[in-house]
């Protein structure tokens, strides 16, 4: 059986690290631009600025009025592009490579790892955890309605990603707070809790993951049904139950492949259609 | 073709700091406001600024620059103490001042500018039960002599003393 060398994990971490350290610097600068003391050479943004979700709630007003909503600016509306264009190829990658709110999710749950063992992520019975999945459609919906409606960024309120980035600021809505201590205690039982039941961004790239170009695909002919793939997903996903993984839920962290957990090269692949894999 | 983790990455920060760049070489990379307000579509007002796209970081320096009222009687209007602010008097501030107020559903704040902006104009705009004017707004309003019987009706009811 030929062996993979597992040398490919530190790719993400680096991504995800430099996100998580750069949105921190960002969202720090922003506050210390309001005393005059920002750091030199750095950008000066809020953080919904950057968030490409911060499109997806405009393009209503924006293709009604021409304006964006409140707080949003055309740069988020720049980066919903630049995101979409990589769910297109790649799914969701923006969730499982740069998303730093997914990030630290993921931090608190290695500590969940270590606590709860193999019942980590095991949790909740599967079959309400099929059904909790689609639940972050209705969150998602609910959001572009009531947007519409106010034209304020009205999720602010409950964004636990705005609140862990700004719990400095009077800015953060005590239930965006709430929120956010829900996601920390939770992650130390579930791995992504937000990602996985909530997130409205999450929802929506995670359509692309029934189309995109590059899929998780498995080799049934090598595969040792060993389930290291199945293991190793962070959401819950039966890789080894089929020949390519078309699930909304997938973030694209390539965990479960030949080049991080899979022990068969070639078997559990990142590719396109034409690619034969083993 | 297969996709490796190091090239994902690579192709990850491609196409976000390459989006980014190329935007800003084309100057349509902001983030921040342009506190230029969006102006109306269609019809007779059509091109001119709309009142309702006015938002809580606006100054009333910004709002006398894109709709001509002097700084003097927006901060007349809304209450502020201190004359040398009126200018960098963000419209947002007004929650904190009237926070006493929201507490009994009455909001004086960025809503009640883009009335009394809309108002003092003669520009259309919805009249929201929730929006509050202070005394001082409402008396400038009035003033002024353009409103029709139902806007009277309406910002007499929707009055509130400034704290
Ligand atoms: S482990 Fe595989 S199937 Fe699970 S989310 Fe990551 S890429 Fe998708």
């Amino acid at each position: 059986m030929p062996k993979t060398k597992k040398s490919n994990t530190g790719y993400r971490t680096a991504v995800q690290m430099f996100f998580l350290v750069f949105v921190t610097l960002l969202t720090i600068n922003y506050t210390l631009e309001k005393t005059g003391s920002a750091i030199p050479f750095f950008s000066v943004a809020s953080i919904h600025a950057i968030c490409p979700f911060g499109g997806v709630v405009s393009i209503y007003q924006f293709i009604t009025t021409g304006s964006f909503v409140q707080k949003i600016h055309e740069s988020s509306f720049i980066l919903m592009f630049a995101s979409l264009i990589l769910a297109v190829g790649f799914g969701p990658v923006i969730c499982g490579w740069v998303c730093p709110l997914g990030t630290f999710q993921e931090y608190i749950g290695k500590l969940g790892r270590k606590i709860f063992g193999s019942r980590y992520n095991q949790f909740i019975p599967q079959l309400l955890d099929r059904y909790l999945r689609y639940l972050r459609y209705g969150v998602l919906i609910m959001v572009l309605y009531i947007t519409a409606t106010t034209t304020k960024l009205i999720f602010q309120d409950v964004d636990p990603y705005y609140a862990l980035f700004n719990f400095w600021s009077e800015e953060v809505a005590l239930s965006a707070l709430v929120v956010l201590g829900i996601t920390i205690v939770l992650s130390f039982f579930v791995e992504r809790p937000w990602c996985k039941y909530a997130c409205p961004y999450g929802a929506v790239l995670g359509i692309f993951n029934l189309f995109r170009i590059f899929k998780i695909r498995r080799s049934p002919s090598t595969c040792i049904n060993c389930k290291k793939c199945d293991k190793s997903c962070p959401m819950n996903i039966t890789v080894s139950s089929g020949e390519k993984v078309i699930n909304h839920q997938c973030i694209s962290c390539m965990k479960c492949t030949s080049e991080i957990s899979c022990p068969v090269a070639g078997t559990v692949e990142f590719s396109t259609k034409g690619e034969k894999t083993a | 073709m297969k996709m490796k983790p190091s090239i994902l990455s690579l192709i990850i920060f491609l196409v976000i700091f390459g989006t980014v760049g190329v935007t800003a070489a084309l100057d349509l990379w902001k983030t921040t406001n342009t506190k230029q307000p969006a102006q109306y579509q269609s019809g007779e007002l059509a091109g001119q600024n709309n009142p309702a796209d006015i938002r809580g970081s606006y100054t009333f320096a910004d709002i006398n620059k894109a709709f001509g009222i002097p700084i003097e009687d927006l901060g007349k209007a809304f209450g502020v103490k201190d004359s040398n602010q009126y200018a960098a008097f963000q419209c947002k501030q007004l929650e904190t001042i009237y926070a006493p107020l929201a507490a009994q559903g009455k909001e004086v704040g960025t809503g009640s500018v883009r009335l009394f902006v809309a108002l003092y104009k003669g520009l259309p705009i919805a009249l929201d039960d929730g929006t509050y004017l202070p005394k001082s707004a409402v008396e400038i309003l009035l003033g002024k002599g353009s409103l029709s019987p139902e806007q009277i009706d309406f910002i007499q009811k929707h009055s509130v003393e400034t704290p």
